[in-house]
């Protein structure tokens, strides 16, 4: 499994690169430009409906200019802190722990459901735990954020604040500070629970014993012994095969998603063995990843590889028993960085054309090449069989065999690494072929990449909660936003809205662009009425045809450009990374945290003009 | 509430100087409309006002006479229609004014989870205050309304009256000049409403300027100087209220141990003049009075609690 998409270089990400990837920073401006404007105009209508046009325009000055000079300079700590911690108590005595209780309940239950003989339980495990979270806090966010200011207002005791001298984007600021504390804590409550959990869930061993081993003969070297090879005891749903080579070295099988340190102490038949807890299941793993070339059966350069039919056209296929390769090029690699070699990763498909036999690997082969133009040095290809479905882990040595001898003496049948293969700038290339005619490999961006290190497993855990995190501040400021002038019902009614659409809003927008067949909203429910499928042509006369198109239509930019300026909460959910070993990058937090501040800011602000232009006691 | 003796003026109240205006309304109007901006009702119309620094000042009427509309319009929490609010010259919409403003609503609309020293402290951090002379000012004013005993209660256990007594403490928590007090005395026993008037008594004393506006027109003819009668939004009556109230083309003589033969004298000088006496008899108490009286022997029998007066 890897991770589709690639994170953008910080830099690259905020600022604008062309005409049609203005960057983070302009667009952002953009928007809040755009948004500015708009509620500029609203406001503008309103107070020239209430008040006449031109004193509509001083009220709206007014505020504008009281909003520079007073409020947001006068803006206090103290008070916010007093309101935050006004909203925690409230959240406290409103029963928002609930959301934790469900949790546990949802942990309790959770071992009696989980699919334990899954092929990956890590990933299982963790998706389990993070969607559970997820989903939690988010209703807790949605429930409290959008029923307090509005039952405070109901109750008058909002009365007694807004005669303070308090600011409204104090109470803004205060509840957002206020909730986001409550979600916060239950959060980490639920992580710690979650990950003792996990971990609990996925701790297990086996036990494997002398007398289990029998002898391995190796049929190409004429059957002679190679070594000893035992099955372990069936725990949690597998068994792992376990081989001693000649020099008494142990290899360990891996076996859903994992496998366990064997050691050994004693000799012959009273050998002891003691086998480990599971390794390599959770962790996190630092990928570098490399610049994708791809070239045809002839060697010529191509942007993709073949189409194999595949509707999810991630992935291309290189031919096999062709010139047909792809090439990845990585940069900053260094024997300071890498003094054994390096440790490669890949995650390929196979496309057979022929069955074969099915229970070997497609045969492929690996290369090393400097990218240098001027050097023409790469390895002998290095050989191996494909696997399918589960990721390979190969350490390139730093003593490779040369593709071409060289004949000038010693050391002719090897080259190293750093010396021969890696450019003065510090580049090489990795080749991937398939070695069988008409049999083809599939690959993507991601599907090699140096394994550059391993981080803490458990602070990975805990970034996967982050964008969870931003996810729940997101609902929370929305949902403030929203009931500064709205009753709670219609507020949460309303955040919720924008939760779906947030979610959905890439559909949105592929069904306005056509990406999507089935029509608009109105145009949908009739198909589902009359029961008629996308295929077909709508039945109906022309008039109401275009009414109902043009209708449509108008709904679907409309939404389209609302989505736009709402958050799309897959966006932020990293749990992937953690579900798949992967370790987030720091580049992706900083670009979350900078886009969920954005949204943060501005439904802060729009609800701090809604309150300050409220009448409280209306 | 121990606040320190103070008997009511009996007669006629010490005329103030004319201070500083603290609160001002220039034809102050306010409309309340429905959600597609129809009327539904004039709440206030044109109301002109002033209020002088260190006067205890009565906003009277019956129940949607906008006496409350005034208060709301004064504190923010409404906008006016039309005209204009001021206070401490400052327009009513502006937070800044709130520094130096008590308010002490008609229900004491207070957070229920609370006690009275999380109350307290909490209005006291939204006045920026630093947390010495937060705690200061809490303990002094949990003494002051004599609410010691039940200060780590919730005040959903409270009374009706150790609510209101808890409302005033936050409305006084920043040391206001200017209070505005909305319904001070509903809900509470005669004890706690002598108490309530006395204190505001002490507070006018002290240089505090007072709004309050009640329907307990005994209440207020006790302690305001100077009183605003509002019916359906208009300003029917103004000035001070010994002015009002008293009846010019009568006179009351209050003696002390007046014998029967001295009536007939003092009925026959009258009768000489050709002046037509209206009433001569003994006076009877207030039943405010008589309670007090009977509850503040009692405690002096039983030891209990003294009441001040």
């Amino acid at each position: 499994m890897v991770i589709e998409n690639q994170v953008r270089p910080l830099l690259e990400w905020l600022f604008p690169q062309n005409i049609t990837d203005p960057g983070f920073l302009l667009s952002c401006l953009g928007l809040v430009a755009l948004l500015c404007a708009l509620g500029f105009l609203f406001g503008l209508m309103v107070a020239a409906l209430r008040h006449g046009p031109t004193e509509g325009l001083n009220v709206v000055a007014r505020q504008i200019f009281d909003a520079f000079t007073q409020d947001f300079p006068g803006f206090s700590l103290r008070r916010t802190g007093a309101i935050a911690r006004l909203i925690v108590q409230e959240s406290v005595r409103r029963s928002a722990l609930a959301a934790f209780v469900v949790f546990m309940v949802v942990l309790l239950f959770a071992g009696l459901f989980l699919d334990t003989t899954n092929s990956n339980p890590a990933r299982w495990y963790l998706s389990i735990v993070y969607f559970s979270i997820n989903i939690l806090l988010m209703l807790m966010g949605l429930f409290l954020s959008t029923f307090s200011l509005p039952a405070d207002i109901k109750n008058r005791t909002i009365y007694t604040i807004v005669t303070k001298p308090v600011r409204s984007i104090e109470i803004i600021a205060g509840r957002i500070v206020g909730f986001g504390m409550v979600g916060t804590a239950i959060l980490l409550v639920m992580a710690l629970c979650s990950y003792i959990f996990v971990w609990r869930g996925l701790s297990h061993t086996h036990t494997v014993e002398a007398a289990d081993f029998s002898d391995v003969q190796d049929r190409a070297a004429g059957g002679i012994v190679s070594g000893r090879q035992a099955m372990t005891s069936v725990n949690a749903h597998h068994q792992h095969k376990v081989t001693i080579d000649k020099a008494g070295k142990i290899v360990v099988e891996q076996q859903m998603g994992h496998w366990h340190n064997v050691t050994m102490s004693g000799e012959g038949n009273d050998a002891q063995f003691t086998v480990s807890s599971p390794i390599g299941d959770l962790e996190a793993r630092v990928p570098i990843y490399g610049k994708m070339q791809f070239k045809d059966r002839n060697g010529k350069p191509t942007d993709r590889g073949i189409n194999t039919g595949d509707e999810w056209e991630y992935r291309s296929y290189i031919e096999g028993g062709t010139a047909s390769e792809v090439a990845w090029t990585f940069s900053g690699i260094t024997p300071e960085r890498f003094p054994d070699g390096l440790p490669i990763e890949l995650t390929i498909q196979v496309f057979r054309t022929y069955k074969g036999q099915i229970t070997r690997g497609i045969l492929g082969e690996i290369l090393v090449r400097n990218p240098d133009p001027t050097s023409n040095r790469s390895s002998a290809p290095i050989p191996f069989e494909s696997r399918e479905f589960i990721t390979d882990s190969r350490l390139i040595p730093r003593k490779l065999k040369p593709l071409i001898r060289d004949q000038s003496g010693a050391g002719a049948n090897e080259i190293d690494l750093f010396e021969d293969l890696v450019s003065p700038d510090g580049k090489v290339e990795i080749v991937l072929r398939c070695a069988e005619p008409a049999q083809y490999f599939g690959a993507a961006q991601s599907d090699l990449y140096i394994r550059a290190a391993d981080r803490s497993f458990a602070a990975n855990f805990l970034k996967g909660c982050l964008g969870i995190w931003l996810q729940m501040m997101i609902i929370i400021c929305f949902g403030v936003m929203f009931s500064t002038f709205l009753n709670g019902p219609v507020a949460m009614m309303a955040t919720f809205s924008v939760m779906i659409m947030g979610f959905f809003g890439n559909f949105v927008r592929q069904v306005t662009t056509g990406a999507v067949e089935g029509g608009g909203p109105i145009e949908s429910l009739i198909r589902i009425v009359t029961q008629a499928n996308v295929q077909v042509d709508l039945e109906a006369n022309a008039i109401v045809i275009f009414v109902v198109k043009n209708l449509d239509l108008a709904i679907m930019w409309t939404m389209t450009f609302v989505t736009y300026f709402l958050p799309n909460y897959n966006y932020f959910s990293t749990s992937g990374y953690v579900e798949n070993g992967y370790d987030i990058p720091f580049n992706l937090i900083v670009q979350h945290l900078l886009t969920a501040l954005a949204y943060i800011v501005c439904s802060s602000l729009v609800g701090y003009f809604c309150l300050k232009t409220r009448e409280i006691a209306a | 509430m121990s606040v320190e003796t103070s008997k009511y003026p009996a007669a006629g109240k010490p005329v103030r100087k004319a201070g500083e205006v603290v609160v001002e309304t220039r034809s102050l109007s306010k409309v309340y409309r429905d959600f597609w901006g129809r009327q539904k009702v004039r709440a206030l119309k044109g109301l002109d006002l002033e209020i002088r620094k260190g006067e205890i000042f009565g906003l009277l009427g019956p129940n949607g006479s906008g006496k409350s509309t005034t208060v709301k319009l004064l504190l923010g929490l409404l906008f006016p229609t039309s005209g204009q609010a001021l206070v401490f010259g400052k327009d009513a919409t502006e937070v800044s004014k709130n520094e130096r403003i008590g308010y002490l609503p008609e229900e004491s609309y207070l957070y229920r989870f609370l006690n009275a020293d999380e109350t307290l402290d909490f209005y006291g951090r939204l006045f920026d205050m630093p947390a010495d002379v937060r705690q200061q000012r809490i303990d002094s004013l949990i003494e002051m309304v004599g609410l010691k005993w039940a200060r780590k209660r919730q005040l959903k256990e409270y009374s009706k009256g150790m609510t209101r007594r808890i409302g005033l403490a936050q409305a006084l928590i920043n040391d206001p000049e200017l209070l505005m007090l909305d319904e001070p005395t509903s809900g509470m026993d005669p004890i706690g409403t002598r108490e309530m008037k006395d204190l505001i008594l002490k507070l006018r004393d002290q240089g505090k300027t007072i709004v309050m506006c009640s329907h307990l027109l005994a209440d207020v003819q006790d302690v305001c100087d100077r009183i605003a009668i509002l019916h359906q939004g208009d300003l029917k009556e103004l000035g001070r209220v010994d002015d009002l109230l008293t009846v010019q083309d009568v006179t009351q003589i209050r003696t002390k141990q007046l014998t029967p033969a001295v009536q007939e004298e003092i009925k026959a000088l009258l009768a000489r003049h050709n002046v037509e006496l209206l009433a001569m008899e003994n006076p009877t108490t207030s039943l405010e009075d008589l309670f007090l009286k009977i509850v503040r022997e009692s405690d002096a029998k039983t030891g209990g609690p003294t009441i001040s007066t």
